[in-house]
């Protein structure tokens, strides 16, 4: 009983974690004669730091006659109010809110508790019931604490004040990314960053604030601003889960101005059912409108119409050159360890860019400051584990995380003659150490290690391994200027041997490095001007690896295709501009500028004819550090919100990327051994642009949210490869390669339930996407220089995801998965020639695979919700693909047995059921 | 397609499907347009040598569409023109080339006239010489299967190529296999169409053994383009499998080697990746081949197929049956037990068999039991057949 009143007590009084500003306790001493109250506040606010809140009316009846020695405020405030029929909250230090009445219900009677048939476990950790809860709620007024920020002997007049705030997990000390602070009067939030920040101008002044968090309690407070300065604030893990936001950051992006933002939250991707049990980030981000992938277990996404190889994947800063584990099955990326997943599609900030459709941002986990925290999983494929340390209570913590495939067991009981000879695994780890040395000051590393292999029945193996480390700084000048810079290195490398003819066997090892240095300061000018400056240098190193001869039989003379360096920089400014409350601008520029370097033997071909050996004029030999070649580009990016009304709101924007380089794939999906190419002397860089709109309403009664996002988008120089394409067989890509037209455009609506038991969302995408390859001359053409579809053109997209959470402990979900077929060149005649049928395969993706539809359920059961326990796990009960349907990958045609037959592969035609088990430390609750 | 089964496998772990690849029927939608197809690859030293015209046809329906009254000529790059008129068979346009107009290096064009009168010619091919098969040689090889317990036997056929500096890099290899095979029974006992008993004194054995030729539709091209020398050992030719009567009695196998230039070698090449190779899981585009016929007044306008230009070289190889092969499997003729009263108007063979008790009975016989040619082949011996 007494831990549940003590619960009762902090809940009210909503004492979470005020840090700043505490002083020593103040003792009030004097003579208080014939003083209105007002009078009486005025007099002690000028002798002591103390603040009241109150409401004239409440007090207007009250005198005061006091004489009072060394006495603590809630002892005057007891002596005070007495007699009257007022009562107040105190928050230390020196905060008073007077309250009207003294009924107020603070604790609910015992008897209220021992008649509920609780089981005794829960009894003594019992939470209130959403009755019990409304009805204390209903008979209090919103209980608020104040926080003080800055002094007023700091304030400038007639400025406004930067605060920055750093929003916490009271519980673990975790910083909390994509927390909002809400100013209802003002219709104004802002959301904290990875690092757990946000930033934000006031007038000063006492405000009603609302602070926000996935799966935290909403807390209301005041606000009083008095200068620049900072406030750390902790938040309390909610108790009744069924209200959890599933969206995360809508809130926020209600508010600002980014067409095409998602977000992912980690709570769907635990809900949701997936394949072999392997949550998978990636798979969820396909749920979205405007992201698809060619297929079924295909590596590579399409993003609004564009390339696999026009995204950009960070992890903690680090680019993922092969962002999936088992050629895309699953991806490279420990889901367990996520805390925040964002993709920009539409509006891409200016930091970002060297990618033509999309950024997806991935912030892990920063790790518990007060505890030790463990979580890790179970699955048919691969188990994981992490691990978070405190190395400095509430500053630093060390997080080392692991996964690991263990599927060669499977194999080895296989049919297949080929497969019981093979093996495939694959792992990754992460190891990231935060410290917030101050308010001031945070510093954080990250190291990334991920790695393939596949032997496929001793003729093909195949590897291949992503590496990166960052190191992050940032520093605040003042509330309002931060600074932040980070080096990055990366690397991503694969090896393949191909021994299936011993003549013709051969290895190839490849390596792409990336070295980066990236520095922005942001600066909130005020309340209605942020500024971010900055500059990004990337030093590309490809070795492009030997084609070697394998084994002592091979003929194969080795090949040498290479190396490459290149220089990227990059510098950026942008702006945003509120004017008034209704309207926010934002305006950006970012200079991209590639260099490729020597040394480098580069090819010169006569003017106006095919980059063919026949046509080559002689060569150049460029040395160590000589500039080949240049390029330039400027990026506009541009952006309008305009908020029509309380809850809706449209925004336009236009964005223009650049990509310096791309890759070489004559797949349909990306394979493991597909190379990174910079741009060079031949091929020049490909260029997007885009212009979105985006109406977005929001319908609190219901809790949904609808959105609507028009785009077009046009690329130019993208990157195709001519039919037969060897990357291979000579150093000189641009034999292979041609360049052309690509043009999407799209329509896509989301309608989203992110609170209730039951929540999710759907969504509708009606999306075109197709390339142009017609040259001036025909060696430049490609499908005769007609348009053809894009590989991954799928018009009809529609995506669901419906969660119901019967109880705290079981809850069940459900996606629903359709797309138009993806188009597929088809015979268009069959042709003999020496007597056997072939077909004539003219016109090119032409023709469209059926379409795709799948259903998921999958079926979550929590361990028992014991407060006090070591440790707490569910089980995960998952159907992929419950309607049992065979979808098509692709259709493919042989010519055989003297006639032409046509296939259809589908990766899954069963339903696949699968069960994993995951743990964490500590109860439900813990995080 | 090895990628297909390892993902297969592992998402299944086993047995829970038996294959993820299966017959598709598209639905055709746009209208179907016929190509002109002129395709033949001469090796003028050779005698007479063929160039086939056609239309493509339907996916629907695939079949051969001969295009007849064409003009249709090889030119050298002399000028001089060599007729090939149509043949008995439709669409099959015959000539020989003169044995002095034969000259290894010498470039060669066909000059084709539609009916329609459109003119299309080809590029210039260089008549490339072609060395002599190094060796034409199997291998005993074991194959296992989806069951574990269980493993195929056959024969692994491979070709060693050897040539110098002198000899080009790109070749084609056609396979033309000969098998000799036997009927279960000879011509003994039948009932004729009209109810007529016949039984021979003499069992008739002329339909017993037949000989069986085909040329293999697998497209086998091989490329020594950036090896160390002009040489490749082992080169993969197909493999046959016991428990058929193919390695039982005598096999031979005829392998023709053409030179090829690069160009030749990628239509080939292209040829044999959008029919003959199953997508794997990363998909690939398969492409519109170019050949090397064009309308001489449209550019824009390709022939489908390609004029070849090659000298020939060949080889034969005779396998004797072999040991390790088994062929128990091999013969599945079951003479039928008689049960009632037989028909009286049909012709019916009868043939002496055993029962699972190994207890002789007769029964009756299907045709394909007794002609051995009603199975495709002929009973005319090759006339290299007695050779070792």
């Amino acid at each position: 009983m007494k831990l549940l009143a003590s619960y009762i007590v902090v809940f009210f009084f909503f004492l979470t974690g005020l840090t700043a500003q505490q002083k020593e306790e103040i003792k009030i001493t004097g003579s208080y004669q014939n003083l209105t109250f007002p009078e009486f506040v005025g007099k002690l606010e000028s002798q002591y730091p103390v603040h009241f809140y109150f409401e004239e009316k409440w007090v207007a009846s009250l005198a005061v006659n006091l004489e009072v020695q060394q006495l603590s405020i809630p002892e005057l405030m007891e002596k005070l109010l007495l007699p009257t029929s007022l009562d107040y909250i105190y928050q230390a230090p020196g905060t008073i809110i007077i309250l009207p009445d003294k009924k107020f219900v603070r604790q609910l009677p015992e008897y209220f508790l021992t008649k509920d048939g609780l089981d005794s476990t829960q009894n003594r950790t019992r939470n209130l019931t959403g009755m019990e809860q409304k009805y204390l709620h209903g008979r209090q007024p919103d209980m608020i604490q104040t926080i003080v920020v800055g002094s007023r002997e700091k304030s400038r007049k007639g400025k406004m004040a930067v605060i920055t705030g750093k929003l916490t997990d009271e519980e673990t000390g975790e910083l909390l990314t994509g927390a909002t602070m809400y100013v209802p009067k003002l219709q104004k939030g802002a959301a904290t960053d990875a690092t757990g920040f946000f930033t934000m101008a006031l007038n000063p002044g006492i405000y009603a604030v609302e602070f926000q968090y996935l799966g935290m309690n909403r807390l209301k407070g005041n606000l009083d601003v008095r200068s620049d300065g900072y406030f750390t604030l902790s938040l309390k893990k909610q108790f009744q889960q069924i209200d959890e936001v599933l969206i995360q950051g809508q809130k926020s992006e209600k508010h600002g101005a980014k067409p095409g933002l998602e977000n992912v939250s980690v709570k769907t991707m635990k809900e949701l059912p997936s394949l072999m049990g392997e949550k998978d980030v990636m798979k969820v981000a396909q749920m979205l409108p405007g992201i698809v992938s060619v297929g079924e277990g295909s590596a590579g996404i399409n993003v609004r119409g564009g390339n696999a190889d026009q995204n950009l994947f960070y992890i903690n800063e680090i680019p993922i050159y092969n962002s999936s584990h088992l050629f895309g099955f699953f991806s490279a990326i420990n889901s367990s360890i996520i805390e925040n997943f964002s993709i920009f599609k539409g509006q891409v900030p200016v930091e970002y860019g060297g990618r033509l459709s999309s950024v997806f941002n991935i912030e892990t986990r920063k790790g518990h400051k007060n505890n030790v925290f463990s979580q890790g999983g179970i699955s048919p494929v691969s188990a994981n584990a992490e691990i978070e340390l405190p190395l400095v209570k509430n500053k630093a913590s060390l997080v080392v995380s692991g996964r690991s495939s263990y599927s060669d067991y499977i194999l080895k009981r296989l049919k297949d003659p080929d497969l019981r000879n093979s093996q495939a695994s694959f792992y990754d780890f992460t190891g990231s150490l935060d410290y917030n040395i101050n308010q001031k000051n945070q510093i954080t590393l990250f190291a990334y290690n991920s790695n393939d292999n596949f032997n496929l029945n001793g003729y093909t193996q195949y590897g291949y391994g992503n590496k990166g480390a960052s190191v992050n700084y940032i520093h605040r000048f003042t509330p309002g200027l931060k600074l932040s810079a980070s080096a990055i290195g990366s690397n991503y490398n694969f090896e393949t041997t191909d021994k299936r003819s011993a003549s013709e066997a051969y290895t190839h090892g490849y390596e792409l490095n990336h070295y980066e240095f990236r520095s922005s300061l942001s600066w909130l000018i005020n309340e209605h001007h942020t500024v971010k400056v900055g500059t990004e240098d990337i030093f590309y190193h490809l070795k492009r690896g030997i084609v070697k001869p394998f084994g002592l039989g091979s003929f194969k003379t080795p090949v040498d295709l290479g190396e490459e360096n290149g220089l990227e920089s990059s510098l950026f400014l942008d702006d945003n501009v509120s004017l008034g409350s209704r309207v926010d601008i934002y305006a950006g520029l970012r200079y991209s500028l590639f260099t490729a370097l020597g040394p480098k033997t580069v090819r010169n071909y006569a003017p106006g004819t095919a980059f063919d050996e026949i046509n080559i004029t002689g060569t150049h030999d460029y040395l160590k550090g000589d500039r080949i070649t240049t390029y330039k580009n400027p990026e506009f990016r541009a952006g309008l919100g305009i908020k029509v009304g309380q809850n809706n709101s449209v925004k336009l924007s236009m964005t223009q990327m650049t990509q310096y380089l791309f890759m070489l794939s004559n797949s349909i999906s990306i394979a493991p051994n597909d190379q990174w190419k910079l741009v060079d002397s031949h091929i020049t860089p490909p260029t997007t642009i885009q212009y979105s709109a985006g109406y977005y309403q929001e319908i609190p009664k219901l809790g949904l949210s609808a959105s609507s996002e028009l785009y077009y988008k046009q690329g130019k120089h993208i990157v195709e490869y001519r039919d037969g394409a060897d990357f291979l067989g000579s150093p000189y890509v641009e034999t292979a390669v041609l360049q052309g037209t690509q043009q999407a455009y799209g329509a896509e609506f989301m309608l989203s339930k992110s609170t209730g038991k039951f929540n999710g969302w759907t969504s509708y995408t009606y999306s075109r996407s197709s390339m142009t390859v017609n040259g001036k001359e025909d060696w430049a053409d490609i499908n005769k220089g007609k348009k053809y579809p894009s590989n991954f053109d799928k018009p009809h997209v529609l995506n669901m995801i419906l969660n119901y959470q019967f109880t705290r402990r079981f809850s069940i979900s459900s996606n629903v998965a359709y797309s138009t077929g993806r188009p597929i060149t088809i015979p268009k005649g069959i042709y003999y020639v020496n007597g056997d049928p072939f077909v004539d395969y003219s016109a090119r993706n032409e023709y469209r695979i059926p379409d795709y539809l799948r259903v998921d359920m999958s079926m979550k059961i929590e361990g028992n919700l014991r407060k006090a326990k070591l440790m707490h796990s569910y089980w995960t009960i998952s159907v992929y693909n419950l309607l049992g349907k065979s979808n098509a990958n692709s259709i493919f045609f042989l010519s055989e047995e003297g006639g032409v037959h046509g296939y259809k592969y589908s990766v899954i035609g069963v339903p696949i059921l699968t069960i994993s088990w995951n743990w964490k430390l500590g109860n439900y609750e813990n995080n | 397609m090895k990628t297909i089964k390892l993902i297969i496998g592992i998402l299944f772990a086993g047995g829970l499907i038996t294959s993820c690849i299966e017959r598709y029927f598209p639905g055709y939608e746009s209208e179907f347009i016929p190509q002109l197809v002129i395709e033949g690859t001469i090796s003028p030293d050779e005698g007479e040598q063929e160039i086939v015209i056609s239309n493509s046809s339907s996916p629907d329906d695939p079949k051969f569409i001969a295009v007849s009254g064409c003009g249709v000529q090889v030119e050298d790059e002399k000028g001089n023109q060599f007729n090939f008129p149509e043949s008995t068979v439709a669409g099959h346009y015959r000539g020989r080339i003169d044995g002095d107009k034969v000259i290894i290096g010498t470039h060669y064009r066909l000059l084709v006239q539609t009916p329609e009168g459109k003119q299309y010619a080809s590029s210039y091919e260089e008549l490339l010489p072609c060395p002599p098969i190094d060796s034409l040689y199997f291998d005993l090889e074991t194959k296992l299967t989806s069951d574990p317990n269980k493993n195929l036997n056959g024969l692994q056929f491979y070709i060693d190529f050897k040539g110098n500096d002198s000899y080009g890099h790109y070749y084609r290899l056609e396979a033309i296999e000969t098998y000799e095979y036997h009927s279960k029974w000879p011509l003994d006992k039948w009932q004729d169409r009209w109810g007529g008993r016949h039984n021979l004194e003499e069992p008739d054995f002329s339909n017993f053994i037949c000989y069986k030729t085909t040329k293999l539709r697998n497209i086998f091209d091989l490329s020594t383009d950036g090896f160390s020398k002009n040489s490749y050992s082992n080169y993969r030719l197909h493999f046959v499998k016991d428990q058929t009567q193919q390695l039982q009695y005598k096999y031979s196998l005829l392998v023709n080697q053409y030179s090829l230039d690069k160009k030749a070698f990628n239509y080939w090449e292209n040829l044999r990746k959008n029919n003959q190779e199953t997508v794997d899981l990363f998909g690939k585009q398969p492409s519109w081949i170019k050949g090397n016929i064009y309308n001489v007044n449209d550019t824009t306008d390709f022939a489908l197929g390609y004029f070849g230009v090659s000298t020939v070289q060949s080889k034969r190889i005779m396998v004797h049956p072999f040991e390790g092969l088994s062929f128990d499997k091999a013969q599945d003729c079951k003479a039928y037990p008689i049960s009632g009263k037989l028909p009286t108007m049909q012709l019916l063979y009868f043939a002496n068999d055993l029962d699972e008790n190994f207890e002789p009975y007769e029964g009756i016989a299907a045709a394909e039991c007794i002609f051995c040619q009603l199975l495709g082949g002929t009973t005319q011996k090759p006339s290299y057949w007695d050779e070792k």
